[in-house]
Parts: C-alpha cells; structure tokens; sequence
C-alpha cells in the first residue's frame, strides 16, 4: 500500500478516536413550537406555548395516556400525563430561555397546561406567566431548546411568534441564532426570537 | 528516508491528535463549556437534525397513508429511508461508535473483525428497542414512557459497568505488556467474549426504534414497524461499522509503517484501548447518560 495512503489511514485512525462524540445531534423526539406572547397595558405578562409533537412521540403518549382509546385526553388522562410526563420539565424551564434586555428570566412555573390530539399529532398548550422589568420598549429574547438534546425544538415556519393583547406600536420580532450561547457539547446554537419595540434592541 | 516517513507519520498523527482532542468536547469541558461554537458544525449538526426529522415524518406519512388505502405502493420507499434514517441517526453519541472503536484498538484485528463488531453493536441496539417495546407492551403490559426509561437506566448500568471493567482489565494487561513484552503474550480477548461484549456495548434500547414501533403499532401494522426497525438497524450497522473499519485499517497501517517493529506497540496500543474504555465507561456512568 502506498505509504501516503497508508500514513492518512493511521491520522484517520487517531482522529476519529478523538473526534468529538457526536458529528450530528442525537434527538429522539422532535417539537415544533409557536409563541404568542400576550401583553397587558403594553407589558408582556404571559407567554403562550404549542408543542407539536412528531408521529413517534405522539403514538407513544397516545398509547401511555389515551387510557380509553378514544383518540382524545379526557381531563383525568390529561392530569396524569401532566404530572408523569410534563411537570418535570420545570427544572429544564419547560425548555424556554427569556432574557429581558439582557437579565436572564427563565421560567420555573407555568399557570396553564392542555394536552390536545388532533389527526393522531399530540399538542401541548400551556402558559408561562411572564415577571418581567418594567418597561415598555426593551428587548426580549426567547428561545426554545432542551440543553440534553433529546428533544429537539424547531420555531413552526407558519407564524412562529404571534403577539396578543394590547401590543405597543411598532412592536416586531426577527428570528437569528445566538452564536454568544450554545448548548449539547457546545455544537448547536439556539435559535431566538428577538422582539423589540421599533427594531431598537437594548441589551 | 523510512526515518523521514516515520517523523511524518507521528508528527501528522500528533498534531491532528491534539487539535482533534481540543475540538473533542469531552476535552472541550474539562476546561468548561465554550462560548461559541465553530458556525460549520452547527449549521451540519442543525441540518441532520432536519433531515432526522423530515424522514421520521416522511416515514410516519407511508405508514398512515397505507393504513388508510391498503395500497402497497405507499410501503415501497420505506425500508430506504428507514435505512437512511439509521445512517444519520447512528451519527450520534449512544451507538457505541466510541467505545467500540476503543476496544478495536486492542489485539490483531482486520478489517472484517471491524465489520462484524459494528454489525453486533448496531443489531443489539436496534433488538434491544424492538424487545423492549413488545415485552412492555404485551408481556409486562406497563407504561412505554416509564418502562422505556428503567429499561434504559437498568441496561445502562450493565453496560457501562462492564465498558469500565473491561477498560481496566485492558489498561492493566497492556501496561505489563508494554513493560515486559517478552514475558507477557500479547493480550487479545477471543472472539466469543469480543462478541459478547459487542452485544454489552449495544445493549441500551434504541428510543428511535421505539417510537418508530410503537407508531406502527398503533396503526395495527406491527409486521411494518419490525421492518422499519430492521431497515434503521441496518442503517446504523452501516455507520457503526464504517468508523469502525476506518480505525482498525488506520490502526494496521500506522503499525505497518512505523518500520520498527517493536514489541512494545501491543501492549501501548492495549494501554490505550484499555485508558479510553475506562474513561469513556467512568464518564457515562458519572453523567447517567
């Protein structure tokens, strides 16, 4: 064998040894996500959040949960599916990352939680009750994304962040990757929704 | 001229390894999380991941469109992409890439050990899954969620205990090895304990096996989720065994190469193996991943 050949097949051999663990991320469940953000009096006060799931996901929460097999959560299926399968997520802020003109303000607590199925897709529904500064025209940053990777969130491409309430003048959002962050062994950055009052962004 | 070859060949071997250890984000973390990560590898890894997602759907769609129709035709492209899907998907931490090609490392090994091993791995993970799946749902009849999650902590335990056995055994074996080569055959653990631990090292349930099954089976198409789980067991045999080829092969002919034969590279080479195992075995058993 040429040496040439046979020298870059041992290089190989070490790099790969050493390569990172991982060349691509390794999720096995997989969330598209909307936002509504609503505001009161001008304020952001709440964040609305719909998780769709994929098929496999969602044909193992229909299996573990669907106890009646009607293709529907009754009140009762949805209690135990919140508490086995969702409440947890708290110590993981419901995989929802806010900073606030640069203060970090990561949810711990939700106020509202509804489990929906629809053409066999299961939808999450809850709120995230926002305490966020006062004032009307700083920056807010969200993001989805669970650290672990096992879960992997995407921003729904129809209307990913919508805005409700009484909503100031000029308000918009633009969506960008956060290269100052990144999370999963430090190869993936999160993607955020950066909504500002006029484009002006303060940090 | 052999000396100048040999200068080159531990030189290239050098530096790449220690520019890939410092891109290693096992290395990486020892010196705390980075603050930006290298834009190529995230836009490839957010790519894969759109690409894992687009062909679970996909999948999701035949299976759905052939409950509804019958039609045989909507099953045609789906071993393909299940088999695509385990390409991409064994890309991934937690197919046993890392630890494999550690133990490989160790003994004379060809290019067809490398194939077999990787084929083991990847087929002990995929069964795992599939086992996992039929026995919670129809033998202990239990919640997939929660039996999905014992099932991964109790195989994991198993697993990563003896990944670290085995590394110290190797590390220990090929230090006096390397020390007193004379005295000491060179270490290689024979084929049935080399399978045998292909089958430990592959051994944690596959949880994209799983959903692929269980959406199956929701659809009363059992015989389809175990083709489908068959055709991502294949892809991830492919991947699996492809890294593991390429580190026996480099492995061969950086021993070729070196010109001098010493006696002592067998027993290094054991070290070696034995070090990583043992790293790689204490990391995860410390992280519970």
């Amino acid at each position: 064998m040429p040496k040439l050949i046979s020298h870059s097949l041992a290089v190989l051999a070490a790099f790969l040894l050493f390569l990172p663990v991982s060349l691509s991320a390794h999720p096995h469940v997989f969330i598209t996500s909307s936002l509504d953000l609503f505001f009161e009096s001008g304020r952001p006060t709440r964040l609305g959040v719909t998780w769709a799931f994929d098929d496999g996901f969602s044909a193992m929460v229909f299996e573990d949960y669907d106890t009646n097999k009607d293709g529907t959560f009754s009140e009762q299926e949805q209690n135990v599916l919140r508490g086995e399968v969702f409440d947890y997520l708290s110590e993981q802020h419901y995989f929802t990352f806010i900073t606030h003109s640069g203060v970090k303000n990561h949810p711990v607590a939700i106020d509202s939680f509804r489990c929906e199925a629809k053409e066999g897709i299961v939808f999450y529904h809850f709120s995230i009750p926002l305490e966020l500064l006062p004032g009307k025209k700083d920056t807010v940053r969200l993001s989805q994304y669970d650290p672990t990777n096992y879960s992997a969130l995407f921003l729904s491409e129809d209307q990913p962040v919508t805005f409700s309430g009484d909503v100031p003048e000029g308000l918009a959002y633009t969506l960008r990757e956060n290269t100052e962050e990144s999370y999963y062994f430090g190869m993936l950055h999160p993607i955020e929704a950066v909504i500002t009052v006029n484009g002006r962004e303060t940090k | 001229m052999m000396k100048k070859c040999r200068r080159i060949t531990w030189l290239q071997g050098g530096v790449l390894m220690v520019v890939a250890s410092l891109c290693s984000p096992v290395v990486t973390y020892a010196f705390g999380a980075p603050d930006k990560a290298p834009g190529f590898f995230s836009r490839m890894v957010h790519q894969l991941l759109l690409a894992q997602f687009h062909l679970r759907t996909e999948m999701a769609g035949y299976l759905k469109s052939f409950s509804a129709t019958q039609d045989l035709a909507a099953l045609a492209p789906l071993f393909g992409m299940a088999f695509l899907y385990g390409v991409i998907h064994a890309a991934g931490p937690g197919h046993g890439k890392a630890v494999a090609t550690a133990y490989m490392l160790h003994g004379d090994r060809k290019a067809k050990d490398g194939l077999l091993f990787g084929n083991i791995v990847a087929f002990s993970h995929g069964l795992s899954g599939v086992l996992t799946v039929l026995c919670l749902k129809w033998v202990i009849q239990t919640r997939i969620s929660t039996g999905l999650k014992e099932a991964t902590r109790l195989t994991s335990q198993i697993s990563f205990s003896l990944i670290l056995l085995l590394g110290l055994f190797l590390l220990i074996s090929g230090i006096r090895s390397a020390i007193k080569p004379e005295a000491h055959e060179e270490v290689s653990i024979g084929k049935a304990p080399t399978l045998l631990a292909a089958v430990a090292f592959g051994m944690i349930p596959c949880p994209g096996v799983v959903t692929v099954m269980l959406l199956a089976m929701g659809l009363h198409l059992t015989h389809l989720g175990l083709l489908m789980a068959l055709g991502i067991t294949v892809g991830m045999a492919a991947t699996t065994s492809a890294a593991i080829i390429l580190v026996v092969v480099g492995k061969n002919a950086g021993i070729k190469t070196a010109a001098v034969n010493t006696a002592r590279l067998p027993g290094i080479l054991t070290s070696v193996s034995g070090i990583v195992l043992t790293a790689l075995g204490g990391l995860l058993m410390a992280a519970g991943v």
